[in-house]
Formats: C-alpha cells, sequence, structure tokens
C-alpha cells in the first residue's frame, strides 16, 4: 500500500473542518434550544400561576444553561404562589453560587415579604457575594428596616460599611442619623449620607467639617459634599477659613467637582488683588 | 387481490398517519402579502385577536390583542384581511410552524401561542422546555 503525504494531510484537514462544523452545528443547536426556552419561559410571565409553576421548577431541576434557568427565577419571582417564593429561597440557599445571588434579587424583585425575610438568615451565613446580593435585594424592594437591622447587627467593619453604604443609596438619611447616635459619625456613613444627599444631609456635613476633630473625619465630610455636589457648602468653608493650606484643599475639591462657582473665588482673588 | 388489499391497507394507514400529523393543520394564512387576521378563544377566558404579517409569501410578524392582553404593541392597530373566528387549536397548529428557526419571529410565535386557549400551549411550552441543550 502507498502512502501518499498530500492525501494523509487533506485526510487531517478534512477532518479538522468537519469536526469545527460539527462543533458550530452543536452549538448552535445549543444557542437555538436557548433562545427558544428563553422565549417560552417568558410567554408563562401572563399565563396562570398554577399552570406556569410546575413547568418553570421543572426548568430549574433539569440540565439547563444558567442563562435559562436565571430566566427560569425571573419567571418565578414573578409567580404569587407560596410554593414559588419557597422555591426561590431554596435556590438561594444551594450551593450554587451563581444561581443562589440570582435567586436572591430575584426574592427583592419579587418584593415578597416572608421570601425578603428569609434573606436575613441568608446574610449571616452567605460569602461575601451572596451577602452583597443580600443588600441588593432589599434595596430593589425598598426594604429600609432590613438593611438597617443588618447594620445595627454587623459583626464586622465590612458588613456594617456595607450596609451603611446601601443605606446611604437607599435615601435612608434617618436610619443613617440613627446609626449616628450609637457609632458616632463614622467616615463611611458621612459618605453614605453624602451620597443619600439633600439639603438637611448638606447642613448635616457642613455641621460634620466644622467640628471635625480628625482630619479623617474632615475630609470624609468633604467628600459627602463631593458625592452629594453640594458647592455651596465648599464655597462657604472657603471663605470661612483663614488657613491656606485649608483654603487649597477646599478649592482643589471646587475644581474637582467642576463648579462654577470657582469663577467667584477667581473674581474674588483677582479683585482683592486689584 | 391479496396485494391489492394489502396495498390497500398500507395506503390507509399511510393516510392516517399524514392525517394525525396535520391534525388541526386545517387553517392556514393566504401567502398574498399584507395582514391578516383572526379571532380565538384567549387563555383568559376573553377573545383573541391574532394578527399576521405576510411578506414574500411568509409570515414575518404576529402580534396579538385581547380583551385584558395586548403584546408588542398598545397601539397596534393595522388594516388587515379578516379570516374570521377559527378554532384555537387550529390557530396553534399554523402559528407552531414557525417556532423554528429561533429568532423574532419564533419568539412572537411562542407568546400569540401561549396567550390561546387550552391546553396545547402548555404542551408545546412544555416541550420547548424539555428540549435538551
Amino acid at each position: 500500500m502507498i502512502i501518499r503525504p498530500k492525501l494523509i494531510i487533506a485526510t487531517v484537514a478534512l477532518l479538522a473542518m468537519s469536526a469545527s462544523l460539527a462543533q458550530t452545528a452543536v452549538s448552535d443547536v445549543e444557542d437555538s434550544t436557548e433562545i427558544l426556552k428563553i422565549a417560552a419561559l417568558e410567554a408563562l410571565i401572563s399565563a396562570p400561576p398554577e399552570r406556569a409553576l410546575p413547568l418553570v421548577i421543572k426548568v430549574l431541576d433539569a440540565e439547563n444553561t444558567d442563562d435559562v434557568k436565571e430566566r427560569a427565577l425571573f419567571v418565578l419571582s414573578q409567580i404569587d404562589l407560596p410554593e414559588a417564593q419557597t422555591r426561590l429561597l431554596d435556590v438561594a440557599r444551594s450551593d450554587d453560587p451563581e444561581l443562589s445571588s440570582e435567586a436572591v434579587r430575584m426574592i427583592g424583585i419579587g418584593g415578597n415579604a416572608e421570601a425578603l425575610a428569609g434573606l436575613q438568615d441568608l446574610y449571616g451565613s452567605g460569602d461575601e457575594d451572596l451577602r452583597e446580593a443580600v443588600l441588593e435585594a432589599y434595596m430593589i424592594a425598598g426594604d429600609v428596616d432590613a438593611v438597617y437591622t443588618i447594620a445595627t447587627n454587623a459583626s464586622d467593619a465590612d458588613e456594617f460599611e456595607g450596609a451603611v453604604h446601601m443605606l446611604g443609596v437607599m435615601g435612608a438619611v434617618d436610619k443613617l442619623q440613627a446609626l449616628s447616635e450609637s457609632s458616632g459619625f463614622t467616615e463611611e456613613l458621612i459618605r453614605a449620607l453624602g451620597i443619600a444627599g439633600g439639603d438637611d444631609v448638606n447642613a448635616t456635613l457642613m455641621q460634620i467639617y466644622r467640628g471635625a476633630e480628625t482630619d479623617d473625619v474632615r475630609e470624609a465630610a468633604l467628600q459627602g459634599m463631593l458625592i452629594s455636589g453640594y458647592d455651596e457648602g465648599v464655597l462657604q468653608l472657603y471663605k470661612e477659613s483663614t488657613d491656606v493650606h485649608e483654603k487649597r484643599d477646599l478649592l482643589q475639591m471646587m475644581s474637582n467637582m467642576d463648579s462654577d462657582l470657582m469663577m467667584e473665588v477667581i473674581d474674588a482673588a483677582l479683585a482683592g488683588g486689584a | 387481490m391479496k396485494t391489492a388489499i394489502r396495498l390497500l391497507l398500507i395506503a390507509l394507514f399511510v393516510a392516517a398517519c399524514i392525517g394525525s400529523e396535520s391534525l388541526g393543520a386545517n387553517f392556514s394564512v393566504p401567502s398574498d402579502d399584507g395582514w391578516y387576521t383572526w379571532q380565538v378563544d384567549a387563555s383568559d377566558g376573553g377573545e383573541l385577536q391574532v394578527y399576521a404579517l405576510i411578506e414574500s409569501g411568509s409570515p414575518t410578524k404576529f402580534r396579538v390583542r385581547g380583551s385584558s392582553l395586548c403584546y408588542s404593541n398598545f397601539r397596534f392597530n393595522v388594516d388587515a384581511n379578516d379570516l374570521g373566528v377559527i378554532e384555537a387549536d387550529e390557530s396553534i397548529a399554523w402559528l407552531q410552524e414557525f417556532i423554528r428557526p429561533a429568532g423574532d419571529l419564533s419568539s412572537d410565535a411562542i407568546i400569540a401561542i401561549s396567550l390561546h386557549a387550552g391546553d396545547l400551549p402548555f404542551e408545546i411550552i412544555d416541550r420547548i422546555l424539555s428540549a435538551r441543550t
């Protein structure tokens, strides 16, 4: 038998091509099946809950991609049946980190009070990603009290900061003020106030700045004003200050804020110079 | 004679098979271009108005409107050729042909099917969801 090198090369090339084509075909089929499954799940949103629930649970129990299962979790969050909420909590408690966090967020979207309450236990036993997902879920549900509870029960500084930051995002100024009564105005609390923003917060930030005993607290108050965009306050502090270094820092802050009030400072300086 | 009977039985068997495949598939939207519409019983107990746009002889869009349902566009309103009242399962059988290949039309078809009355929409959705990936 004569072995022809060109034939071997051609055969190998053809095999490689067919393997690649087969791979593409399998991938196309998977994509196509996934697209159809997602469309079918979306169709279930308007279906009677008792008919949609078993189909969604079937998808979660079967071998499916994370994208399909995540869509199933969303549909589950829209089903107003106790079994649906129980199932969401089950997935949230599962060992699958991706789906677990998604289920937690879906509990937030669903807004079921009982399922939301179940997230408190999960927060205590979860890793950082899961804790973040729980805070996000409470934010989505607008459950300020739950986040406040997490802040007051925080076992370490990171947990406290995470909850305080979320209270700021949620605009829960009264809860931040309440926390300050026990812990004082920590840097994270001050920044969270800046995130919450508002006239009352601006007044509080000015008060904190003026009464600050450390540079860190003063800096945090300025950061708070930066976040809330309170350039009038920074200008006011600039005018009040007699310290050259402090004036420079405040001017720098106004520059960072891209404040139009900088012109006022420049005009005053020019008038003073003239 | 025996051969003739055997052939007749085979023909009847094949016809039965074909008949069962196309059960409920009598309804078909004309292939002339334009919007067509027909009414079926809806999943919410009301009436569902189904619309199909035919372009170059094939459907390119499906829309549905119902008493409590409106999919895709609340202001959807077109001059369509009215095909009258159709059995839900017949309408589903026609729409089902456009589930594959996966794409925009298949999503429209699945949504439209899901809003029809009866068990068939759930059987179809179940089959799609049970497909192996």
